[in-house]
């Protein structure tokens, strides 16, 4: 009697812990759907054969990995080895009490801590929930910044850390080429001579608003209407209004002082070409309206490099 | 003798469900592992709709904002006289305006917003003594959207703006300052100067500003002149 109230006790545990496992499975399917490195080697994913420097994000991924490493290919095989040698152990038992007691022990203590691994998202779960939270199905996920946190320098000359890859001549020559030229210069590094940098501006990559002017018409075959925007300004003509403009003129202003140069892209000059620390050369949204207030803040005169003055007329 | 065998057959049943199930989930294991192998950096929290990761880029946006307004300033920022916040995602993209936008509250005039660019953006401080910084903005254009009166039309558009700029940006341009709505509602008066400016009366009676200069790639608005003079040589360097 005392034998058959233990069996029926044991298989109430048994059936107890399976309706848990299976439930527990359930509540933690969300979990699952985590990513899981197979391999050891990546559970810490930053550092090694060209992988991103380690940040202290990394370090909470690294946690998350070992974690979901551990359950997935630690636990689980090493709860469904432990079951089947307690099976085994049940069924070749032939009536030895002494080994049927282990199998059971063996096969409690397993399911019990695989019932334990897994409950801890029920018990999250149902104390969040208990507490009033809402949205308890994702509190595992979390968000966080891999990349450096140093921020690019933005030292004036430094420029865009990525400069373009054109190569400020597309091969053509005239009025249409100059403009074509200097668009390729879109992503090229600024580079100004203001910042003592007077070789490495007049380097394809690099430039600033003079000097790539000057290449834009001096590659297209045009005459170079000078590198500093001294030189440029005072060369220019008078500016009279936008709807002269053509495609390839240049706007100019100098005070004296400071200066500013970009070549139009189009007829009316909607868009110029500009230069920014930041941003590298670039058109510029603001168009001539910018340097007419440009100039005006300045207290300079705004002029311009009439594109057809100085290629060959036949190409205008 | 029955019971025993019903209890066997019982563990074995059990035995069978646990090994499908493991089967299945270490198939799911293998195939998310080999997801993760394809790039180098795996990374657990990536979700996949696109409504989620805008809610972690506004998260991380506001995380990064707190955390900039209590740290100390950087010597880079002192060397060079202003530092950019990057907003970059879990991929290392630039977080996109409208979730800046949505993490900072922030709102930009609606007929300047249609012309700016969905990334050209940026958020700078700039030291101003004992460890205080100056907070600044900038909103390119998307250059493809440019036409003839863009700058025109902006500096209209700024001066509407001025009504509610305060409101509208004082999470970016002074994040550290507590103003009630009473104190949000005080009227500004611009004026010219080097730059279009107003001053601002702060809740401890003590006078800040707003400041800002259209640039030839979009706006520049700062709670200093020093600080926008920095951001202008940024954007709009000049030359000899």
């Amino acid at each position: 009697m005392s034998t058959k109230k233990t069996k029926n006790i044991f298989i109430l545990k048994l059936f107890i812990l399976t309706c848990l496992f299976f439930f527990s499975l359930v509540v933690s399917a969300g979990a699952l759907a985590l990513e899981i490195p197979s391999n050891p080697s990546t559970l810490v994913p930053c550092g090694l054969n060209g992988a991103a420097d380690c940040t202290l994000c990394h370090l909470i991924i690294g946690f998350q990995n070992i974690y979901n490493y551990i359950l997935f290919y630690v636990l689980f095989p090493a709860t469904f080895l432990v079951i089947v040698v307690a099976g085994v152990m049940y069924m070749v038992s032939s009536g030895d009490k002494g080994m049927i007691e282990k199998a059971k022990s063996a096969l409690t203590y397993a399911l019990t801590a695989m019932i334990l691994a897994l409950t801890a998202w029920l018990i999250i779960n149902a104390t969040l929930s208990a507490l009033g939270y809402k949205k308890v199905d994702n509190w595992y996920t979390f968000s966080c910044d891999t990349t450096q946190t140093v921020a690019p320098t933005i030292t004036p000359g430094t420029g865009n850390p990525n400069p373009g890859t054109g190569t400020g001549n597309t091969g053509g020559t005239g009025c249409a080429a100059v403009v074509n030229n200097v668009k390729s210069m879109t992503g090229w590094t600024y580079t100004s001579k203001k910042n003592g940098n007077e070789g490495l501006r007049m380097t394809n990559g690099y430039g600033d608003c003079s000097s790539t002017t000057s290449r834009a018409y001096t590659n297209a075959g045009c005459k170079d209407p000078g590198q500093s925007t001294s030189v440029i300004a005072g060369k220019a003509g008078a500016f009279s209004d936008a709807s002269s403009l053509k495609a390839g003129d240049a706007l100019v202003w100098n005070n004296g002082k400071n200066g500013h140069v970009g070549i139009c892209l189009d007829d009316g000059c909607t868009q110029i070409m500009g230069a920014s620390t930041k941003g590298g050369i670039r058109p510029s949204g603001g168009g001539s309206q910018f340097m007419v207030g440009q100039a005006a803040r300045a207290g300079a005169t705004l002029k311009v490099i009439k594109v057809s003055d100085y290629c060959p007329a036949s190409s205008c | 003798m029955q019971k025993r065998n019903l209890f066997i057959l019982m563990t074995v049943g059990i035995l069978v469900l646990i090994g499908i199930v493991f089967f299945v989930f270490t198939r799911y294991g293998n195939n998310t592992s080999q997801n993760a192998d394809q790039s180098s950096v795996p990374n657990p929290t990536v979700l996949p709709s696109g409504e989620e990761d805008s809610e972690q880029n506004i998260q991380s946006v506001a995380t990064k904002i707190e955390n900039i307004a209590e740290s100390p300033v950087s010597q880079q920022a002192i060397k060079e006289g202003a530092e950019s916040i990057d907003f970059k995602n879990a991929q290392g993209n630039k977080i996109l305006l409208t979730d800046f936008e949505k993490a900072t509250k922030i709102s930009i005039i609606g007929q300047l917003r249609k012309y700016l660019d969905s990334k050209d953006y940026d958020m700078y401080y700039c030291p101003a003594g004992s460890d205080k910084k100056d907070y600044a903005v900038y909103f390119g254009y998307d250059v493809g959207k440019g036409y003839g009166d863009l700058y025109s039309g902006t500096v209209a558009w700024m001066k509407d703006w001025e009504k509610t700029m305060l409101p509208d940006l004082h999470a970016v341009l002074f994040p550290n300052v507590n103003f009630s709505q009473s104190e949000l509602s005080q009227q500004l008066q611009f004026k010219d100067g080097n730059y279009r400016y107003a001053e601002v009366r702060f809740p401890d009676g003590k006078i800040g500003s707003i400041n800002y200069s259209i640039s030839g790639n979009g706006v520049i608005i700062s709670a200093s002149p020093s600080c926008l003079d920095k951001l202008v040589d940024i954007y709009d360097p000049l030359e000899p």
